[in-house]
């Protein structure tokens, strides 16, 4: 009796504490993943920041041929920066799919949960 | 012709022990009774209907085998020898299902998978802390039953599996006897489906019984915004979790392999593949589950006097755990700020995802605007988490004992 209580409290002990490992492991996977998304969306955002400021210069110094060669910059900006164009794509490309699991198959499967 | 010859399923009646032979009639209608139950929803139909049919036909078709023997030709599970099995497989039509899926705990692990593509585990996200911490109270009848077994003369093999129907998984406790309880996992397996699906009817009443009218209605207010958790989230999860808990568990690989493959194939949105694990693989074994458990329900394997003490230790786990459960919930709630409904913590006891129903329908009877059952699912899925850890516990531990 003694011994199966002891087997039973070593077995919930570590139970705990490993439910509670995965608990914490969970917050780390989604603290590092969503500190990976938010880095990954500034760079996109200074890369667009950058680009736009530039352009609104290049506007105002613009002499009369200026305008070509501003419209070419950005242009070329925009395809341009490799860092932050894959970044962007990249999360389009994961962004697409995600929503569209989320908006179908969560909420129905919830429902028929 | 002799009568007792032209109808053998009668006659092997006067040919049996009186025992055997009163048995063979209380399970052909115990079997019926289940069929009618599950028919009209009392009990779980996808489960009932098959098994009572089951049961009511091996009880029924019993008849004269060679030399005198008497038998069935469905299967024989207690056949080893090599030869000896190579031949009944080629007779009885259910021995291969039987050998080939339910003695080695594949089926277990099919029916993980579906369960897998059924759950979402955003909620488990979402509330880590709380849903493990729910989960872990639920396991209350899992951790409490053992010793209650043991002094009832089980052997730890015997009463690990017993009290693993705490954790109100069906799989898992398939599982678990197979590799523990090896004699007795016929009785075990047949308490725990028969409890789990009386869980439905049984837990309203529990929190009736254990949670004031006033706390019951409460709705949850989180201590802060909490973003949604995206698909590609919940698939790095699954791979982490699976892999972590299969490098602590190799015992259990196969199921935690089985529920996390079966989640990250719905989240990563593989629609044939969901298709076949929720539609065909899910019910196909769910099924065959019911009816080779009612098949097994032969009188001499159920006339065993363990059955009448594993009967009560499964209903002493059962209720133990949601009783661990709501007193989890009830801290929380303590913790919280009475901000949490306890009732969410009968959801901790997994059977996936009844209680979590119960627990939305219970809070809604007393305040029909609350809505808990994202809560509930969160904390369900952690109990079949929890379940699976235990039982990789279980395992090695009581397993290295035997």
């Amino acid at each position: 009796m003694d011994e199966s209580i002891s087997i039973a409290l070593q077995v919930y002990f570590l139970g705990f504490v490993i439910a509670l490992g995965m608990a914490f492991l969970i917050k780390i996977i989604l603290l590092i993943i969503r500190r990976g998304n938010k880095q990954a969306a500034a760079k996109t955002q200074d890369g667009q920041a950058g680009g736009s400021a530039e352009k609104k210069d290049e506007g105002k110094k613009a002499s009369p041929e200026a305008p070509k060669s501003a419209d070419s910059e950005t242009k070329s900006e925009g395809k341009g920066e490799p860092d932050a164009g894959s970044t962007a794509k990249a999360e389009a490309a994961e962004g697409k799919p995600e929503a569209g699991t989320n908006g179908n198959g969560e909420s129905g499967k919830e429902g028929a949960a | 012709m002799n009568m007792v010859q032209l109808f053998q399923g009668i006659g092997t009646l006067f040919a049996q022990e009186p025992a055997i032979a009163i048995g063979r009639i209380a399970l052909i209608v115990a079997g019926l009774f289940l069929v009618y139950l599950g028919v009209k929803k009392t009990l779980e139909p996808l489960i009932m209907i098959p098994m009572g049919f089951g049961m009511a036909a091996v009880n029924a078709g019993v008849l004269f085998l060679d030399a005198g023997k008497i038998g069935t030709i469905f299967m024989d599970p207690l056949v080893s020898d090599t030869n000896g099995l190579m031949e009944i497989m080629q007779i009885d039509f259910l021995q291969p299902v039987y050998s080939l899926t339910f003695s080695n705990g594949l089926i277990a692990c099919l029916v993980f998978m579906g369960l897998g593509t059924i759950s979402d585990v955003g909620n488990l996200l979402k509330f880590p802390f709380t849903s493990m911490f729910i989960a872990m109270f639920a396991e209350l009848g899992s951790i409490a039953t053992f010793p209650i077994a043991h002094a009832m003369g089980l052997d730890y093999g015997d009463a690990a599996a017993i009290a693993l129907v705490g954790g109100a998984d069906g799989p898992m406790v398939l599982y678990s006897s197979l590799m523990l309880a090896k004699d007795l996992f016929v009785p075990i397996t047949i308490v725990a489906y028969l409890y789990l699906s009386l869980c439905y009817a049984g837990y309203p009443y529990l929190i009736k019984l254990v949670i004031p009218k006033h706390l019951r209605g409460i709705a949850v207010k989180p201590s802060r915004r909490i973003d949604d958790i995206k698909p590609m989230e919940k698939i790095i999860f699954d791979m982490v979790a699976g892999t972590a808990l299969c490098l602590l568990f190799p015992v259990a690989a196969p199921l935690f392999l089985s529920f996390f493959l079966g989640n990250a194939i719905k989240e990563s949105g593989v629609f044939k593949y969901m298709n076949l694990l929720e539609d065909v693989l899910l019910y196909g074994a769910t099924f065959f589950l019911g009816l080779l458990l009612g098949v097994l329900c032969e009188a001499s394997t159920l006339l065993n006097p363990k059955i009448l003490v594993l009967l009560v230790l499964g209903i002493i786990a059962l209720a133990l755990a949601a009783v661990g459960g709501m007193i989890g919930g009830y801290v929380v709630y303590r913790f919280t700020g009475k901000k949490f409904n306890p009732v969410i913590g009968v959801a901790g006891v997994s059977c996936i995802p009844t209680t979590a129903k119960i627990a939305q329908k219970e809070a809604q009877k007393v305040n029909k605007r609350v809505m808990i059952l994202q809560y509930a699912m969160g904390a369900s899925i952690c109990g079949v988490i929890t379940t699976a850890i235990l039982t990789g516990l279980y395992i090695t531990i009581v397993g290295s004992m035997q």
